[in-house]
């Protein structure tokens, strides 16, 4: 172990390595910062220019611009509202409030150390038990996953912040969106309105930059006039003071839990990862009502957890040569064209590609630390910028993102539509964040809960009688009659303080 | 059959091969100023994913033939048919090419889903880009050890096996209904969105037996996550020597391979295209490529435009008819 470890910083600490690390997590920043444009974008348009590196360093570069990417999808969504990645979509419910408050140097600064904490955690997790979590992975069957994704659906409905009705509507809106395109079962179109467009379904990256970019950018026009720009902020005002960081301590560990498990699975993925961290912090608040209104917790958790997914994302890539994403397919791709195939024997035929990506991984995420905190001051500075400029720039990056997932005028247009909607959701006081979760999972839970029941030859009870498959159900069934329990609580505390006379509240 | 005929169609295009470079040096009008300009190689998939590689192994040195750089473009989508309903509405002017897969050549068209093209009427097929076989697999500790045995086992328990695939109506799905018909025995299709999800569930156990792509296969197989039952294609794979064909396991007549074929838009000029098939063929012949090939488990080609026209012609029909004996469901 001590000997692959050396043997990695070893691979990594050349300066050609350090340098394209470097290289990829500056990347990565930036593009993360810019909406719409993803690393997926990133690293595609990367990927010809690492056949002409070692294989090593291709993976390095391109693997920093993932984590990256991570990092800086959040900085937008606290700044402007606007998330740089779906991923960071969540981190605009308390983020941005926070920087309405005044307090955006601290949102930035943890949610810098929030990445950095869910990161490392997720390297270790990869360092010491990566194949062990890769089997636990494989032993996922398509009835594990369905109960999983059901477990998620049930914890979206407490993602709204508000009313929980209103967040059922928007999950179930989700959910229809997501049976937009090919079904994985039969093969048919479904709801593709003879667009050829929609076979694959509609673009995540669409959704999310239309319902929350361009509906803050609408709802924005028409307030840009009255709002005042930001005064100038001290570094002083950009520490988080000792009750801040004691507060964040917590839900920083779970996030990195919940994102460390979840990044490992194939297929789950950060933005679940993030939302979930999310909706846990939102279940285990005694005061729930702050969330949506600058809570710390909601900054650090899905942060932590988002970079702990990313960082997890590569156990299975790895040591199973199973891509969990289409990003990590794409990495696969870059030692592919080098003529290595990756597979459960690429730790010990490639030691020094294994552990030398490991060990970058420790000096990027450092490097993302010693980038992030001094230019916290920087980026702050585009709130004082004049809307009149950043909006039109803003919209014109979501475009050239959206375009350039799938090189799709159509998708421009959906970006549009969804803008739209999304400024009247914002009106009627609807939460979009619901609808995403309901949009990612809505698909997988379909897919799996139909394989599954192919698998168990349409038997229900051979489903449920699945230990790990009966667990997980029984917990989403445990937190849905919580829920319901809890809410009528809250129903009939309400009414009896309104039933008592005025004056004895 | 299938063996002998590329054996011997690959010795006609190496002496048509050298013919045709005597000619060249007659025969030029338009193709002498082609190409001025990058070209572009328009793929379906992502980047990454074994239809790139290929791509990007073949452009990289028909560049150097060509004397212009010939770039891969990823226009992901639809099984492939984005990317090819591209290329199938570009200018015909030699410098937006295609790679056409199986599914986007053959087999979504006869299952009458909607490509957006039509690969008769609005594509020039230039040549074969190799042909690359399935493994069938088994999950391990599966009692089978061969295809036979395995096959025998399903006619007895017919409720008991289920195999996996890339996804209805691709060529894995196919190729396994292709199979069960020859043999005669029902088998569950579970179909996968992809081959990662496949690999995944097969090595976890989930599924019993699954048809994957050979590069990741052999992987999988050397590290003894899953067992190898055959391979598909016509001869034994580079990477699995010791895996036997399905013909030798016993199934006469079986093959069953993915291959890729580059495409221009429909009046491209004659000159073009055969400096194209040229530069392609001669990039089939490197050192470099067939070794490339050899590391994706990919056996090269050899062909003319016409032979390549006929390529698609006869597995158009064995696929036609395998979608009609499995009872595919059509749209």
């Amino acid at each position: 172990m001590l000997e692959n470890i050396i043997l990695g910083f070893a691979t990594a600490f050349t300066p050609e390595n350090l340098f394209y690390c470097f290289i990829g997590v500056f990347l990565g920043t930036f593009i993360g910062v810019l909406p719409g444009l993803g690393s997926l974008a990133a690293i595609s348009m990367l990927l010809p220019m690492s056949f002409y590196l070692e294989p090593t360093t291709a993976l390095i570069m391109l693997a920093g611009i993932y984590y990256g990417g991570e990092y800086g999808g959040s900085i937008a969504s606290i700044l402007l509202n606007l998330p740089g990645t779906p991923s960071a979509a969540v981190t605009c419910l308390d983020g941005n409030p926070m920087a309405k408050q005044g307090r955006a140097g601290v949102a930035l600064f943890i949610t810098a150390i929030a990445s950095f904490v869910g990161g490392s955690v997720g390297v270790v997790a990869l360092m010491c038990f990566g194949p062990a979590i890769a089997r636990i992975g494989l032993s996922f069957g398509a009835g594990d996953y369905f109960a999983l994704m059901l477990l998620g659906l049930v914890a979206a409905v407490t993602v709204g912040g508000g009313s929980m009705l209103k967040s059922l509507i928007m999950v179930v809106l989700g959910l229809l969106l997501g049976t937009v395109g090919t079904d994985v079962t039969s093969g048919e179109f479904r709801y593709t309105f003879g667009f050829l467009e929609l076979r694959d379904g509609v673009s995540l990256v669409a959704i999310a930059m239309g319902l929350f970019g361009v509906a803050e950018v609408i709802s924005s026009v028409r307030e840009a006039s009255k709002r005042k720009i930001m005064e100038k902020v001290s570094m002083r005002s950009m520490l988080p003071t000792r009750d801040d960081m004691r507060k964040t301590f917590a839900p920083m560990a779970r996030g990195s839990s919940i994102g460390g498990f979840l990044g490992a699975l194939p297929g789950a993925g950060t933005v679940i990862a993030s939302f979930l961290a999310y909706s846990t912090e939102v279940r285990l608040a005694k005061d729930k009502s702050r969330f949506g209104n600058g809570a710390m917790e909601g900054v650090a958790a899905p942060e932590s957890a988002n970079n702990a997914a990313a960082q997890t994302a590569f156990i299975p890539t790895l040591t199973i040569g199973i891509p969990g994403s289409a990003t990590m397919s794409i990495m696969l791709g870059a030692l592919m064209i080098h003529g290595i195939t990756p597979g459960p024997l690429l730790v010990s035929d490639h030691p020094t590609i294994f552990w030398g990506l490991i060990a970058s991984f420790w000096i990027g995420n450092f490097f993302l630390l010693v980038l992030n905190i001094p230019l916290i001051g920087l980026w702050v500075k585009v709130l004082q910028f004049p809307y009149k400029y950043i909006y039109p720039v803003v919209i014109a990056l979501i475009c050239i993102g959206v375009f350039s997932m799938r090189t799709s005028v159509f998708d421009v247009g959906l970006v549009v539509i969804f803008g739209g909607l999304g400024y009247l959701f914002q009106r009627v006081g609807y939460s979009a964040a619901p609808l995403i979760l309901g949009f990612v999972l809505g698909p997988m839970l379909e897919e799996n809960l139909r394989r599954a029941m192919l698998l168990a030859r349409g038997d229900p009870y051979r489903l449920i009688a699945d230990p790990l498959t009966g667990s997980i159900l029984a917990l989403s069934a445990f937190l849905l009659i919580w829920a319901a329990f809890s809410g009528v609580q809250n129903l009939l505390k309400a009414r009896r303080i309104t039933d008592m006379p005025a004056g004895e509240a | 059959m299938q063996a002998k005929f590329w054996k011997s169609m690959r010795r006609v295009v190496a002496t048509s091969f050298i013919g045709g470079l005597a000619l060249l040096g007659s025969a030029a009008s338009v193709a002498q100023s082609w190409p001025e300009r990058p070209v572009t190689l328009v793929v379906g998939f992502p980047p990454g994913g074994s239809t790139d590689v290929v791509a990007r192994i073949l452009a990289e040195h028909m560049s150097e033939t060509l004397g212009q750089p010939v770039l891969v473009e990823n226009r992901p989508g639809a099984g492939g048919t984005v990317g090819i309903a591209h290329v199938a509405n570009a200018d015909a002017d030699g410098y937006t090419l295609g790679v056409s897969g199986v599914g986007a050549s053959i087999l979504l068209a006869a299952m009458d889903r909607d490509t957006g093209y039509d690969i008769d009427e609005q594509l020039d097929i230039v040549g074969v880009m190799g042909t690359l076989g399935l493994v069938i697999a088994g999950r391990n500790g599966l009692e089978a050890k061969t295809l036979k045995e395995l096959i025998q086992h399903a006619a007895e328990n017919p409720e008991d096996l289920a195999y996996g695939s890339s996804g209805v109506g691709t060529p894995g799905h196919l190729a396994m209904e292709y199979l069960l018909s020859i043999a005669d025995v029902e088998m569950l299709h579970i179909p996968y969105q992809g081959n990662t999800p496949l690999m995944n569930d097969v090595l976890g156990g989930h599924v019993d037996v699954a048809l994957l792509t050979t590069p990741g296969a052999a992987e999988q197989v050397r590290a003894g996550g899953i067992y190898p039952f055959a391979v598909s294609s016509p001869e034994r794979s580079s990477l699995m020597p010791d895996v036997p064909t399905v013909i030798e396991s016993g199934y006469e007549g079986f093959t069953a391979t993915l291959w890729n074929l580059l495409v221009t838009p429909k009046g491209t000029p004659a000159d073009v295209q055969t400096r194209l098939s040229d530069a392609l063929n001669a990039a089939m012949q490197d050192e470099d490529v067939l070794t490339s090939y050899a590391e994706q488990g990919l056996a090269a080609t050899l062909t003319t435009p016409e032979q390549a026209a006929e390529f698609l012609s006869t597995e158009r029909t064995k696929w036609i008819g395998v979608i009609a004996d499995a009872e595919v469901k059509k749209k």
